[in-house]
């Protein structure tokens, strides 16, 4: 049932909106009446349900269908939030979740759901049974206006629908409810970036609730299926859909609405439109999708077609009927799917008669009326002309082939009478023809077998009047339209086939601009104007060899003052699709190319340096004089213009390069406030957690990297900082403890503070715990510093804590951090006042692969050291240098520094002379660990690209890579973590064999 | 006539078996290696060596760009080392499974096509003092005997892995000593 290709999709677009209503769920906990929250939540459940229901998840779909109920009945104020509801909010959403990663995993739904949809429904009928009670305008209402509300809620989100449609008064009530509604729908169609489409969705949906309601006040079955075939009746439409307006109070307040959007006069004239519109909403879909929802689309349809013609002598109508409610609960899911709210709200209606139908069966005999069936299928095929062509052509398989521009081209041949209209738009058109160009804007191509081809292409600075132009032209063609029903049909293909186009016309942005214009007949208002989506198709492989392929536009018709605002509308769906999706493997070779490219522009700096010294050679060895030097000098100084240029750009394209991989830490920031919260709640305290710089861009490896410490860290500071809300009284800080993760950026660095205001750490603890554990001397102890002390909270095994709990205690999480990070390279730091606040600092380079670097010399050999790692150099005399239990030490401004000869360390041949008595120290640290390296030479500073070593090399050895330096030789990267930890244990065992030889002795 | 056309005739089925080895010396051995695994061969560039490996790693060597390791085929397969110092050593680059590995061999002759059913399997006791679990078979080229190394065994990293660890101990002990 489930259908796999599409399963990746929805476990993406699940997990984005599961991340988004969790933000939203937490915040909401603290800020309860925030309405726009709640409608957060609601959307993205709402996305979630109708992704489900499109790939067929029954237990994601019918969680989030009674979440969804429930969410509705808190937006309306029905019914207060409480922590309960949030609490019971946050298990669905982890539920959701859990299902999700079955699905990830399995494909299956395992997780069972039964639970929490029983506990959400008993909020709901509580909330119910308080909606009878309180609500004066609901005391007729009985259970199943509960129902329909929340059956008209899944279709439009707007739940005074059934409060409206309850009320026996239709055209009283309209204009409220559309005053009211008007209010909800701008909120609900906040997130439309597009006014228009916002207006036409509006309208439409204005236009089916009047459909609706006339539909389920029951009254009027009649007036419905009027209503349904005066849609269908070209010929009768305009004159039925003015009465209509004429007739609705409500169009002044349609007009007043509209006016705000757009010009005053076009505003009624939309409404009826919109029905033929509704199908579009100018958003950008995947075309794929687009094609799948089509396909699906078709093959129902004429199914249905089918089972309608059979309905009548059917000897079991039943049958047919669920036969056909089936297809139907599949196409509603897709265009749920797909966010045509409008088409979903007929499929539902549908369904619901279907239902309704078949209910009638079982109890009544005689025989029943299958028009409704057929009213439905005209009105389908009214949205989608493309369809009568499907339903005749039942199954044909059109592989490969557009079928728009099949239906397209039918069309048009059946279109020989409209050619005049055409023709004349063509003119219109080739006045302009020097205007195709970059700036072009539209392009309206209909293929056509006379090789009637239009071409509209518009300057910038002309559009306005062209527009105008074109505008009557196409009102002419409108005119015709009305009247003859092949060429309305023509302009449906067009407006379908835009759809995919418009998604292709995204693939080629630069020259694809979609307009979306509506038409104003300005010339008679009582004729319903047309909103035409334009299309130049590309025609690949159609019947129209000659004409050539060109970029893709759209025009939705024309109105000359809304240009301007189309354009706007452009730039911003430009904005919007920024983003694109890039494996990972490609990015991570096109960084190691810019390695190579850095490692070459090292070698060209070397090569000048090389130029420059063999005109000092030339100079000194062929005594030539300056003017014969002249050529060799003005090479060689061109040649470093050249370098330093090259230096230049591959220095920038190393960074573009880098800021591609580079993620907003936000990625990790966002799941920290769930942990918070669940944290907080284990241990009975009250925590606030504070977010800045979540823009902060880091590598995208780091953030995996860091994800895991930071939890570490913040399981820390909520279980050992922040103190219980009454020690917190007591102490006289606020009950709520403040957390803050901070993140931003130092010089090559990031860095990521996780700072508490709890009660420190305290040192004379951590001075009795070392005690205790016998690590060091109470003397060693007394001598240290409050930094060394803080430092023990990051050994293994090291905790203060007096018991083990669920959060902490076993003195891993400090160690885990410290590793993490030190394999990031990155150093941490610890501040803490007692009783104030604990602050933790990580300090962590911006990438793994290019790393500033200190080149030392030992031997032969050169080694690189991370510059992350390099504290300072010193230049040291043997005086200095002391030895301490065979390990020789120098002192630094008061303390001691162990310091390791790397020539000894790597067995090479040192170059120092015997005699020689000053040394090169260079200091390294890992945070809290410090060592001095003596190196027989400073190469100095550059930047370096790691490679990796075969893993043989890098295992248990002190590189952690190999880098290239100028001349191409290969310089080894010193893992100074693994190097300390080196000299460390070699202390150890030297300090075990002494105490073996004491031992020994002593045995002697 | 006839027993030309015949001739060739079996030299194109043959063919099917043919299998074309690059030969490579080290001492007086005659190895071979298949040719698909060679990469290039390239005169010694210089190595960089590197601390702490195990023995018979000479060192890593930068071939465009990437950072190869390079072993010493001599030393890894505990082969007498040649009385005389050579002069240039020859570097075959082999792709081992996807691990790029340059082998230093004393010399590299021509590529050798041998008949697939001409090589026989390992023989019990040891070839040249290899051990037979490095070696794939054993042919017989102009009176000599070619042996075809198993480089993914030479590579086996548990092995390397072992072997690493026993080099170290060996260091710890001559530290100990």
């Amino acid at each position: 049932m489930i259908d796999l290709s599409l399963l990746e999709d929805f476990v993406t677009g699940a997990g984005e909106s599961l991340d988004e209503m969790e933000n939203a769920l937490l915040e909401l906990e603290t800020n309860p009446n925030n309405l726009e929250l709640l409608n957060t939540i609601f959307r993205a459940m709402h996305t979630i349900k109708g992704a489900a229901q499109f790939v067929g998840l029954d237990k994601v779909s019918a969680l989030s269908h009674v979440l969804e109920d429930l969410l509705d009945l808190l937006r309306n104020g029905q019914r207060q939030v409480t922590i309960e509801i949030v609490d019971l909010m946050i298990k669905t959403k982890d539920r959701i979740s859990l299902l999700v990663t079955d699905l990830e995993r399995t494909q299956t739904e395992q997780t069972e759901v039964d639970d929490l949809i029983a506990q959400i429904n008993h909020h709901l009928t509580e909330d119910s049974a308080t909606v009878i009670a309180e609500s004066p305008t609901a005391t007729s209402a009985s259970q199943d206006d509960v129902e329909i509300s929340s059956f008209l809620e899944e279709a439009t989100g707007d739940e005074d629908l059934s409060a409206f449609l309850t009320e026996d008064n239709l055209e009283d009530d309209f204009s409220s409810f559309l005053s009211e509604s008007t209010e909800e729908q701008q909120v609900s169609f906040l997130s439309n970036e597009n006014p228009e489409e916002e207006l036409s969705s509006f309208v439409t949906e204005e236009k089916i609730d009047d459909d609706i309601s006339s539909f389920l006040s029951g009254d009027t079955q009649e007036q419905a299926e009027d209503f349904l075939s005066v849609e269908n009746n070209d010929n009768n439409q305009e004159d039925d859909l003015s009465e209509f307006l004429a007739e609705s109070s409500a169009d002044n307040e349609i007009s007043e609405f509209l006016s705000e959007e757009t010009q005053p006069e076009t505003a009624i004239e939309l409404a009826p439109e919109l029905n033929e519109d509704f199908v579009l909403p100018d958003e950008e879909y995947d075309q794929e999708l687009f094609g799948i929802f089509i396909q699906q689309l078709k093959e129902k349809f004429s199914l249905l077609n089918d089972y309608v013609e059979k309905l009548p002598s059917a000897n079991n109508p039943a049958e047919l009927l669920n036969a056909s409610l089936e297809a139907l609960e599949s196409l509603k899911f897709s265009a749920n799917y797909m966010a045509y709210q409008q088409l979903t709200i007929i499929y539902v209606k549908w369904i619901e008669e279907v239902i309704d139908c078949l209910e009638n069966l079982t109890i009544v005999t005689e025989p029943m009326s299958f028009a409704f069936m057929n009213d439905y299928l005209r009105k389908l095929q009214s949205i989608f002309p493309q369809l009568q062509e499907a339903a005749t052509a039942v199954k044909k398989p059109t592989p490969e082939l557009n079928p728009f521009v099949h239906s397209l081209d039918n069309l048009v041949i059946d279109e020989a009478t409209e050619t005049a209209t055409l023709a004349f738009i063509n003119d219109l058109i080739q006045e302009q023809p020097n205007t195709v160009a970059a700036e072009k804007l539209a392009i309206v191509s209909i293929p056509e077998p006379s090789g009637v081809e239009i071409n509209y292409a518009e300057d910038d600075g002309e559009d306005s009047d062209l527009f105008k132009k074109l505008s009557s032209a196409l009102d002419s063609s409108i005119e015709h339209s009305i009247t003859s029903e092949p060429v309305n049909e023509l302009f449906g293909a067009l407006l379908a086939t835009s759809k995919e186009e418009q998604s292709r016309a995204k693939a080629e942005k630069e020259h694809s601009l979609q307009l979306n214009i509506k038409t104003l007949d300005q010339a008679n208002q009582e004729i319903p104007t047309k909103v035409i989506n334009a299309i130049k198709e590309e025609v690949k492989g159609t019947s129209t060899p000659e004409a050539t392929p060109k970029p893709n536009a759209v025009i939705n018709a024309v109105d000359n003052n809304t240009v301007k605002k189309a354009k706007t509308e452009v730039s911003a769906d430009k904005a919007f699709k920024k983003s694109i999706r890039v494996d990972a493997d490609k990015i991570d070779s096109l960084m190691n190319q810019v390695g190579e490219l850095i490692v070459d522009r090292a070698y060209f700096f070397q090569l000048a340096s090389e130029i420059n010294e063999l005109q000092q050679y030339l100079k000194s060895v062929t005594g030539l004089g300056q003017k014969d030097l002249k050529p060799v000098r003005t090479f060689a100084y061109r040649f470093s213009e050249a370098v330093i240029s090259l230096g230049r750009t591959s220095n920038e394209l190393q960074e573009g390069v880098m800021k591609v991989r580079m993620l907003p830490i936000a990625q990790i920031f966002n799941r920290y406030p769930r942990l918070v919260h669940d944290l907080a709640h284990v241990n009975a305290k009250k925590v606030q957690l504070e977010i800045r710089g979540e823009e902060t861009e880091l590598d995208k490896m780091i953030i995996e990297e860091i994800s895991d410490p930071l939890i570490h860290m913040i399981r820390n500071a909520i279980g050992h900082g922040i103190e219980t809300p009454e020690m917190r009284k007591k102490a006289g800080k606020s009950e709520t403890g403040t957390l803050i993760l901070e993140a931003y950026h130092e010089s090559n660095h990031i860095v990521i503070e996780v700072t508490d205001d709890g009660k420190g750490i305290d040192t004379d603890k951590i001075k009795a715990k070392a005690e205790e554990m016998n690590l060091f001397s109470k003397e060693e102890l007394n001598r240290m510093t409050k930094e060394d002390l803080t430092r023990f909270i990051m050994m293994p095994g090291f905790s203060t804590a007096k018991e083990i709990n669920s959060t902490s205690g076993r003195g891993v999480g400090m160690d885990v951090v410290k590793k993490n990070i030190e394999k990031l390279n990155g150093t941490i730091e610890v501040e803490s006042k007692i009783g104030i606040e604990t602050k933790i600092r990580l300090k962590i380079p911006l990438t793994l692969a290019i790393i500033q670097a200190l080149l030392v010399r030992v031997g032969e050999d050169s080694f690189t050291i991370p510059l992350a790692n390099v504290e300072e150099t010193l230049r040291v005399s043997e005086s200095e240098i002391s030895i301490m239990e065979e390990t020789e030490v120098m002192y630094l401004r008061g303390k001691t520094l162990p310091i390791f000869r790397l020539a000894t360390l790597f067995r090479l041949q040192s170059s120092q002379k015997s005699g020689e008595t000053d040394f090169f120290v260079v200091v390294v640290n890992t945070g809290n660990q410090r060592i001095g390296l003596m190196v027989d030479a400073l190469l100095g500073q550059e930047e370096v690209v790691i490679k990796p070593l075969a893993d043989y090399l890098h295992e248990q050895n002190c590189f952690s890579g190999a880098t290239i330096i100028g001349d191409g030789r290969i310089s080894l990267i010193l893992d100074v973590y693994e190097l300390i930890n080196m000299t460390t244990d070699k202390q150890i065992k030297k300090h075990h064999e002494q105490e073996k030889k004491s031992l020994a002795s002593l045995a002697e | 006539m006839a027993d030309r056309y015949t001739a060739s005739r079996i030299d194109s089925s043959d063919k099917e078996q043919l299998i074309q080895l690059v030969g490579f010396k080290i001492g007086k051995e005659i190895f071979g290696v298949d040719i698909l695994m060679v990469q290039e061969i390239i005169r010694s560039a210089p190595i960089t060596y590197v601390p702490n490996s195990p023995e018979f790693v000479e060192g890593v060597i930068n071939l465009r760009g990437s950072i190869i390791p390079v072993i010493d085929l001599r030393k890894r397969l505990n082969l007498h080392s040649s009385s005389y110092a050579k002069e240039k050593d020859w570097i075959l680059i082999l792709d081992i499974g996807g691990r790029v590995t340059g082998f230093i061999v004393d010399s590299v002759t021509e590529v050798i096509k041998v008949q697939e059913n001409s090589i026989d399997p390992p023989p019990d006791i040891l070839v040249a003092g290899l051990h037979s679990q490095y070696i794939r078979g054993v042919c017989e080229i102009d009176d000599n005997l070619l042996i075809l190394l198993d480089f993914s065994r030479i590579l086996l990293v548990d092995e390397v892995k072992k072997l690493k660890s026993i080099t170290l101990n060996q260091d710890n002990n001559d530290a100990d000593e």
